[in-house]
């Protein structure tokens, strides 16, 4: 791609332009969307603490275009998109403009080319990362040739390392060959290559190829059986330490059944110590057996259970092997005390990790229950939840909240006010400490459908008390207002925006205090 | 690990994967069994599979909604296979209003079948499917019943519904609407996700998130791939610190009912990074080198850099491994050796850690840091936290990368009777 993009810092411009160019002729004669978002941000901190926000002071823009092509050229139907970014906010982007996306797609039903911003999901093992690149897709429905898909690009994440910010170079190549052996069964064969250059901040380089296969077969209907297994082949560069090779394997087998009232899933995974995924999804050094099964018992009855067991150090490599077992198991009830609107969960979660070096065990309890009364919709959770690591923590946490919300209609007007209480004590029984949280919130929503305006109002104040640190409290306060004018008969989802939030944030010790004032105005336009 | 070991264990794992598929299929062929209903194919007139869009109508619910942007030449797809035991299929016909009108579909001679259409924006359709073999007989038609909701809002629009609502959801600490919008089939498994936000909202507190949305590109099998960039600040529930960061990341989201669901991460994550090494899968190829939060196995939280792939161990950080007592005089004098990736001794960029307790579940004290000019540590004062005649004294190693503090797993445990 670097043939095609050479690093220039005058590049984006040219490159935007160019793009502009090319997408201006089918952009009248196709069907043509745009999508704007614009804003001005300003931010405004104080207190002795303020370099603890993560918020930019100032006058900040925020804006986000989006063009969207669409049409047809002869046999082929297409598609082109071109975004782009601008703002001087570097907590939100450390580039100024930036080329979002950069895109065509082409297709005659048989053959699909994509170029630019290119996604193909080979198979979990595979190849699971979009690149800047292209592919090309052949697919025949009408005849028994297997389909093909070729691609090749760059895996970098955003387009501006093609000129600056520049990140390792991961070129990729792949090709996937996938055939139906029978109409309930599929295989296919993937290649990955990958190719590091410009190692940036140490990263380590890689240089191999990865070979999977993959299959699908429904011999039942509701019944899925999926398989996989994948060999990497791949050396890593590392500064320090030099060239190592890692030749590793991973499979999987999962069978699906699903068909009223179950939902049955099994699942066998390993993936051995040296198997590194770079383009596609995977965790080295991980044997894995996963169960699911849902079971509508009744109409207003659902069971879930689940049973995780995954283990590492495989081959022995590691000092300690960590076996963790994670069974869960909860019950949802509709319409509980034959109430309408009721639904009532209960769940237990156990998280047990242990090896020679550490022993956890972890208990959480949770129930919830969701009800209308009248106008008023409330929802309230309590949570248990016991920490056990042996010599390192045991303690027991407590979480309780409740909400409430209510919708009343007044003439054009709709209100909707809202009430929140929550609280979270945590004892740890080692340190012998106590500390507590407390969060409470009052709201009011306003809104007047005639006019096309929504807005709501919130004011709350969320309280840490430590035994042994700072306690902190932060009174909170926002404001969003939206209108959606009907400005011109094209415009669709034109929306104007208001948002304010105070954040005032105090300390024990007083020098960490800090305020945050934010006032955003922009408009949404879609057309 | 020989090639012999290798082969035992791949036949080892064989064995296993054949074991859970006969398990689960002998339940399946049994058509009497009570909560699992199979076996209708081999009676009457039914369909083996229907795919809507490459998406399986038995994973897509009731009502279905596509988005005219991710629609492969603006048309639906609907294909599939019938089945009548010992006769054939005759027809296959497809009804997209309720019954109303029935199209014809193609159907080969094996009995699978494909129909399209070119749906509108805004429409909504209730499709059914009649499968019909050469007596007549047709399937059950009411349970192929599906709503098909054809949007046109952009799926960039619909990665940032799902993105707002986590962003609410974990800044709210409410786990139950966090998992809501995390795929089934979440990569590295949806109870280690689960088990590590909860972690996240037991030592984060007053959790602060802001992102913008980047870029989104959709796969033809419905996944989306979306890059973000992040600021965020949180307070230290344990230490009442607090910390800020920015970087940038990536998701994969998968369609599931029309909404996306998280797929995968990479690292520096957003969400569940108490447990990073275990739910992220990859690291993000940005450039960026910023300072990113860090949360360790007790639950600190500090700033460091992401390097290496996450999930693969502790990076590129070199294992010491084969620790060895030299020699020992007790309430005096401990001297180690350990061995190491050679070239990696007297390589300035690291340092040894060693580290002691009184058992050997921890908890683990630092009580030596050095350079690593040398694989040994002689004639070290041990003793540093047994404080008079008994206890078993354990010791290991750990290597440190000076730049970014970035860890090896640690060295086997040694003992030595300090009595």
């Amino acid at each position: 791609m670097h043939c095609f993009l050479p690093k220039s810092p005058k590049l984006p411009i040219s490159v935007m332009f160019l793009f502009c160019v090319f997408l201006t002729p089918p952009v009248f004669a196709g069907n043509l969307s745009i999508w704007n978002d614009t804003s001005v941000i300003m931010t405004d901190l104080s207190g002795p603490g303020q370099s603890s926000s993560s918020l930019t002071e100032g006058l900040r823009h925020y804006s986000v275009l989006d063009l969207k092509s669409r049409g047809k050229l002869s046999a082929y139907d297409y598609s082109l998109g071109f975004g782009i970014k601008a703002t001087n906010d570097e907590r939100r982007d450390s580039e100024e403009i930036s080329l979002t996306t950069l895109k065509g797609h082409f297709s005659n039903r048989i053959n699909t080319l994509n170029v630019g911003d290119t996604y193909e999901s080979f198979s979990k093992y595979a190849l699971n990362t979009a690149i800047k690149g292209a592919s090309y897709r052949y697919r025949n429905d009408g005849n028994k040739l297997p389909e093909i898909t070729l691609l090749g690009g760059v895996a970098y994440s955003r387009w501006d390392n093609f000129w600056d910010n520049d990140a390792t170079e991961r070129k990729l190549y792949g090709a996937r060959v996938k055939q139906n052996l029978m109409q309930n069964l599929w295989l296919a064969t993937s290649v990955v290559s990958i190719k590091d250059d410009d190692s940036y901040f140490d990263s380590p380089l890689y240089d191999g190829n990865t070979l999977t296969f993959d299959l699908e077969y429904q011999p039942l209907p509701g019944l899925t059986i999926i398989g996989e297994t994948s060999f990497s082949h791949i050396d890593e560069e590392n500064a320090t330490s030099g060239v190592s090779k890692h030749n590793g394997q991973a499979y999987r087998l999962e069978a699906i059944g699903d068909q009223d009232p179950s939902r049955v899933v099994l699942e066998y995974e390993r993936i051995s110590p040296d198997y590194l995924s770079i383009a596609g999804s995977a965790t080295a050094d991980r044997e894995k057996f996963k169960a699911s099964w849902r079971y509508r018992y009744t109409r207003k009855l659902t069971i879930n259970s689940a049973f995780l067991w995954y283990r590492d150090n495989l081959d022995g490599q590691l000092a300690v092997r960590t076996q963790h077992y994670k069974p869960e198991i909860s019950a949802t009830l509709q319409q509980l005390f034959s109430r309408r609107y009721a639904i009532a969960t209960l769940g237990y979660k156990m998280d047990r990790s242990y090896s020679s070096a550490v022993s956890t065990q972890n208990h959480f309890v949770t129930a919830s229950y969701r009800d209308r009364f009248g106008v008023f919709d409330s929802t309230t959770n309590v949570g248990v939840t016991l920490y056990e690591t042996k010599t390192v923590t045991d303690n027991d946490e407590f979480i309780a909240n409740t909400s409430v919300t209510a919708r009343f209609t007044q003439g054009n007007i709709i209100w909707k006010p809202a009430i929140y209480l929550g609280t979270w004590r945590s004892d740890d029984e080692l340190n012998d400490d106590i500390d507590y949280i407390y969060d409470y919130s009052v709201g009011l929503g306003c809104d007047i459908p005639s006019k096309k305006i929504t807005s709501k109002l919130k004011v709350g104040k969320h309280k840490l008390l430590k035994e042994s640190a700072d306690d902190s409290a932060r009174l909170y306060a926002s404001l969003d207002v939206y209108y959606r004018p009907k400005l011109m008969a094209q415009l669709k989802n034109s929306t104007l925006y208001l948002r304010g939030l105070v954040n005032d944030y105090e300390y024990t010790t007083s020098s960490r205090d800090f305020r945050e004032n934010r006032v955003t105005v922009g408009f949404k336009i879609r057309f | 690990m020989n090639q012999s070991s290798r082969f035992n264990n791949a036949l080892t794992a064989f064995y296993k994967t054949i074991i859970l598929v006969l398990l689960l299929v002998t339940p399946a062929l049994n058509a009497d069994a009570k909560w699992w209903i199979f076996g209708q194919s081999d009676v009457g007139v039914s369909t083996r599979y229907i795919y809507i869009n490459d998406l399986s109508y038995d994973e897509l619910g009731n009502k279905v909604t596509f988005y005219q942007e991710s629609l492969p030449d603006g048309k639906i797809f609907i294909r599939g296979k019938g089945s009548a035991g010992k006769n054939r299929i005759g027809a296959v016909q497809v009804s997209l209003d309720g019954k109303e009108t029935w199209q014809k579909a193609q159907v080969a001679n094996d009995g699978s079948f494909i129909y399209s259409f070119t749906p509108e924006v805004g429409q909504s359709y209730e499709v059914y499917v009649k499968v019909l073999d050469t007596t007549g007989k047709s399937n059950d038609v009411d349970a192929s019943r599906k709503e098909l909701l054809i949007s046109d809002e952009s799926m960039q629009d619909q990665v940032y519904k799902t993105l707002d609502q986590l962003v609410k959801a974990y800044r709210d600490e409410d786990s139950f609407a966090f998992m809501r919008l995390v795929s089934d089939q979440f990569v590295s498994g949806t109870a280690i996700l689960d088990s590590a936000i909860r972690n996240d909202f037991t030592i984060f507190d007053n959790i602060q998130l802001d992102y913008t949305l980047n870029n989104v590109t959709s796969a033809n099998n419905g996944n989306l791939f979306a890059f973000i960039n992040f600021s965020r600040m949180v307070t230290s529930s344990r230490s009442g610190e607090t910390f800020s960061d920015q970087a940038s990341t990536e998701f994969i989201f998968r369609l599931e009912n029309s909404v996306p669901k998280i797929y995968s991460m990479k690292s520096p994550l957003i969400f569940g990074l108490s447990d990073a090494g275990n739910v992220a899968t990859g690291v993000v190829n940005t450039g960026e080198n910023n300072q990113i939060l860090i949360v360790s196995d007790s639950g600190e939280i500090s700033l460091g850099s992401v390097n290496g792939i996450a999930g693969s161990g502790s990076g590129s950080v070199p294992l010491p491994q084969n620790l060895t007592v030299e020699d020992f005089i007790p309430h005096h004098i401990i001297s180690l050796g350990f061995t190491v990736l050679p070239d990696v001794v007297g390589n300035s960029d690291y340092e040894m850690v060693l580290e002691e307790a009184l058992s050997v579940s921890g908890p683990w004290i630092e009580v030596y840091r050095h350079t690593l000019d040398t694989s040994e540590i002689n004639n070290f004062t041990s003793d540093h936290i047994a404080h008079g005649d008994g206890p078993l004294l354990y010791y290991r190693i750990i290597l440190e990368k000076v730049s970014d503090g970035d860890r090896s797993d640690p060295s086997n445990v040694v003992s030595v009777d300090n009595s």
